[in-house]
């Protein structure tokens, strides 16, 4: 019996999960909240991602802040059973609206409490906030310095971040992926990859060999490299599904100063393999 | 023994052509037929379901929120959840709406065989008023009255032909 459970509770899992990744991107808005000024709204600006929230509140105060005076235990007073009903937020683990937040004068249980915020008088709070990513590390192998005509390795050490916030007194989510790379190699030639790269014994291959993102340089000199790393961003607001922005934030990275120089063939006093070193 | 014919029939049998069971290929059916001939039709289709949407959004708000399940034809079977939840504001609040929820500068965006259409448009909710049970105009000062939104629709087995299935806040001043 507990194997037809559970077989059935996987059978249940298999139905719901494209629902859920079908719905993953969504955020809604009705006209009704529309109306009322409640809608969230998300946007790339500049460096960072902006998000945009509007509620109307009774007394100017915020989610989350408890009045004693106002604090009943168990059911509230006189706002309506259903606006309590965290069920009707969905299975899925609820839209980004809730009673808690967005209602006015319904503040949900806490606590064993359900806070009823007084009617009037109401204001209209506009909320902002603003997250950025963190840059990324640009690396090169060897450190600082590269052979005329062989492979130097660049590679970024970036990855996928969340940030966190509070947007009208809810937690506010941005998550920023690095999507491309630019190289500017410094002479005078670019590259738009969207690969970050790895080090040479990362990728399992010898020093000087080609990569992904490795680079050539043909003459002598000082070079400067800079790298721009690229990241889409989503939001989400109080726990509700992910929200893809339209647009990338483009971050520079720090910059790489290296001399290229000339190589020859040696013979070195000591054992190669024992002795190992750049080129050995 | 077989008769002539007997064998006629198995050997016709075998070879797949009797002829009183004619074996017909089947046409390969399209797995979905495309709701609409052009991307006008669906940007047409489109905008007719919003404006309805949008006229019985307004009628459900301008008497408080009352009966907000009228919105079901309306939207899509997903979304209906969430439409119903944006009407409690108002019957909560006792609150109520004057006016109409206008829109303007409709884009088309895409459409596909299953009858899924997504059009851009800006929302205009300047002639939209929120009221109190007092009759005082609470519309929030920040409230924007332009607002851009991308709108999907799809295709509906009901009345109209096609249904709100999400609306989201398009963010800047690029669609209004």
């Amino acid at each position: 019996m507990a194997r037809f459970w559970s077989l059935l509770a996987i059978m249940a899992l298999a139905v719901l999960l494209p629902t859920w990744s079908a719905a993953a991107a969504k955020y809604d808005c009705s006209n009704a909240e529309r109306v009322a000024g409640l809608c969230i709204t998300g946007e790339v600006k500049g460096p960072g991602v902006d998000l945009t929230g509007e509620q109307r509140q009774p007394g100017g105060r915020v989610p989350g802040s408890r009045e004693p005076g106002t604090a009943k235990p168990g059911k509230g007073a006189g706002n309506g059973a259903a606006a309590d009903a965290p069920s009707g937020n969905g299975a899925a683990g609820g839209s980004a609206r809730s009673c808690e937040s967005l209602r006015p004068g319904c503040m949900g249980h806490r606590d064993g409490y359900t806070v009823t915020w007084p009617e009037t008088p109401e204001v209209t709070l506009r909320d902002l906030v603003n997250f950025r990513p963190v840059p990324g590390v640009d690396r090169m192998e060897p450190n600082g310095w590269m052979v005329v005509g062989l492979d130097t390795n660049f590679f970024a050490e970036v990855g996928q971040q969340v940030h966190s916030g509070q947007l009208l007194g809810r937690p506010a989510e941005v998550r920023f992926t690095p999507r491309r790379y630019h190289w500017s190699y410094g002479d005078g030639t670019r590259a738009d990859l969207s690969v970050k790269g790895s080090t040479w014994a990362a990728q399992g291959v010898s020093e000087f060999e080609p990569t992904p993102t490795s680079h050539v340089y043909r003459a002598a000199g000082t070079y400067y490299i800079d790298l721009d790393i690229d990241f889409s961003a989503e939001y989400r607001w109080a726990d509700g599904p992910w929200t893809s922005l339209v647009g990338t934030i483009q971050v520079p990275a720090n910059r790489l100063v290296a001399v290229a120089g000339g190589a020859k063939t040696v013979l070195v006093e000591r054992d190669c393999t024992v002795l190992a070193g750049p080129g050995c | 023994m077989l008769s002539l014919a007997g064998v006629v029939a198995i050997v016709a049998l075998l070879a797949g052509c009797t002829p009183t069971d004619p074996v017909v290929t089947p046409r390969p059916e399209p797995s979905a037929t495309p709701l609409f001939a052009s991307e006008d039709e669906a940007l047409a289709a489109a905008t007719e379901a919003y404006a309805a949407y949008l006229a019985m959004s307004d009628q459900i708000t301008s008497e408080g929120g009352a009966n907000p399940e009228r919105i079901k034809p309306f939207v899509s079977d997903e979304l209906l959840e969430n439409e119903i939840e944006g009407y409690s504001i108002y019957s909560e609040r006792h609150l109520k709406t004057v006016g109409r929820t206008l829109f303007d500068g409709v884009r088309f965006q895409q459409f596909d065989s299953e009858g899924r259409v997504i059009i851009y448009l800006c929302s205009d909710a300047a002639g939209i008023r929120l009221i109190d049970e007092s009759g005082t105009d609470v519309t929030p000062a920040s409230r924007l009255d332009r607002q851009g939104f991308e709108v999907e629709f799809e295709g509906s087995g009901g009345e109209s032909a096609l249904v709100v299935a999400r609306s989201e806040p398009w963010p800047g001043s690029g669609l209004c």
